[in-house]
C-alpha cells in the first residue's frame, strides 16, 4: 500500500471536460473560483495545438495560445507526435494557474 | 479582463519599444526539486512547470510554481505532501519575488559563466519569509541556464509535522531551481 505508485491519468475517471479557450478564461476571470472546478481534477482539454516543446526529456503541447501572453499547457507522460494546428483532446489533471493553467501527467485521447 | 491584459501588454511594447522588451527573459518551464533525508526514507519530487521573468534591465526576479505540479512516485508522499504538509488546496503557489542585486556584473547576451546574489521573499504556505541565496547563470550560444541550490526550514512557513512522525522528516528541504531563460520577444 505505502509504496503504490502515482494512478497512470488514463485509469483515472474524468471529472470534467471543457474546452481550452473556456478553461483560459475561467482561471483568467475568476483564479479562486476555477481552482474550486479543476484544481487536482482529472480533466479533459480539448483545444488547438499552438505549440509543441521539448525540454530535457519532456514534451510540453500548448493549447489555445492567445498571442502568446498564455495558454493551457499540458505537460506530456511521454514523447508524442502533434503537429501545431491540429484540434487535439488531452487528459491530465489540472494543477492550477500561474501565467498559463498548467496541466500534469498529460495524455492524448 | 483578457482584453484589458492584451492591450496593457500592447501599450507596454508600444511605450517602452523594442529596447526595454528586449531585456526580459522568461520561463514556463522552470525546474523545482526538493530533497530531504530522513531516517526512514528520502523524500524528493520535481516539478517542470515553474514560471518565471527575469528584467535584466534592473535585476527584478519573480518565480512561481504550483504546489499540484510536483511529482512524486509513491501515491501517498504525494497526497500527504499536498493535504498534510503544504495543504495545497487552500495555497496552491509557492512564489519568489525578488531582485539579482549584482545584476550589473552579469551580462546576459555574453557567453560566460557568472554568480548572482539573489534576495528576496519566499512565499511557501501561505507564509512570507526574505530569504538571499547565491545562484549561477550560464550562458552559452544564446541559451541561458539559471540554477541555484538553498535550504528552507518548514517551521519558517508554519509546516507542522505530526508528531507521529516527527523523528521520521527532516526539520530542513533542499529546494534545486534550474531555469532555462528565453527572450520575451521570441513569444
Amino acid at each position: 500500500m505505502y509504496n503504490k505508485e502515482v494512478d497512470k491519468v488514463a485509469d483515472l475517471k474524468t471529472d470534467q471536460k471543457v474546452e481550452a479557450k473556456t478553461l483560459l478564461t475561467e482561471f483568467e476571470s475568476d483564479e479562486l473560483a476555477a481552482n474550486k472546478l479543476y484544481l487536482d481534477k482529472t480533466i479533459e482539454v480539448s483545444g488547438m495545438v499552438t505549440k509543441v516543446e521539448e525540454n530535457e526529456g519532456i514534451t510540453s503541447v500548448y493549447l489555445a495560445s492567445e498571442e502568446g501572453l498564455s495558454a493551457v499547457i499540458c505537460q506530456m507522460e511521454e514523447a508524442v507526435n502533434v503537429a501545431v494546428g491540429s484540434e487535439i483532446v488531452v487528459k491530465g489533471v489540472c494543477s492550477g494557474y500561474l501565467m498559463d493553467v498548467i496541466m500534469v501527467r498529460c495524455i492524448i485521447l | 479582463m483578457m482584453i484589458i491584459k492584451k492591450m496593457i501588454f500592447i501599450l507596454l511594447v508600444l511605450v517602452s519599444g523594442n529596447q526595454l522588451v528586449a531585456q526580459k527573459y522568461f520561463t514556463k518551464k522552470g525546474e523545482v526539486s526538493f530533497f530531504s533525508h530522513a531516517p526512514m526514507e528520502d523524500i524528493k519530487a520535481v516539478s517542470n512547470t515553474g514560471s518565471s521573468v527575469l528584467d535584466a534591465a534592473n535585476g527584478k526576479l519573480q518565480w512561481a510554481v504550483l504546489i499540484k505540479s510536483f511529482a512524486f512516485t509513491k501515491a501517498l508522499m504525494q497526497e500527504h505532501f499536498n493535504e498534510n504538509y503544504m495543504e495545497s488546496t487552500q495555497f496552491p503557489k509557492a512564489k519568489f519575488t525578488g531582485t539579482i542585486d549584482n545584476m550589473t556584473a552579469i551580462d546576459l547576451k555574453k557567453d560566460g559563466e557568472y554568480n548572482a546574489q539573489v534576495s528576496g521573499v519566499l512565499e511557501i504556505h501561505g507564509k512570507e519569509k526574505k530569504i538571499a541565496t547565491n545562484a549561477k547563470f550560464l550562458v552559452a550560444k544564446g541559451k541561458i541556464i539559471a540554477t541555484s541550490v538553498f535550504k528552507v526550514y518548514l517551521a519558517d512557513y508554519g509546516i507542522e509535522i505530526p508528531s507521529v512522525v516527527k523523528d521520521k522528516i527532516a526539520k530542513e528541504v533542499e529546494i534545486s531551481i534550474k531555469s532555462n531563460y528565453e527572450l520575451l520577444d521570441k513569444m
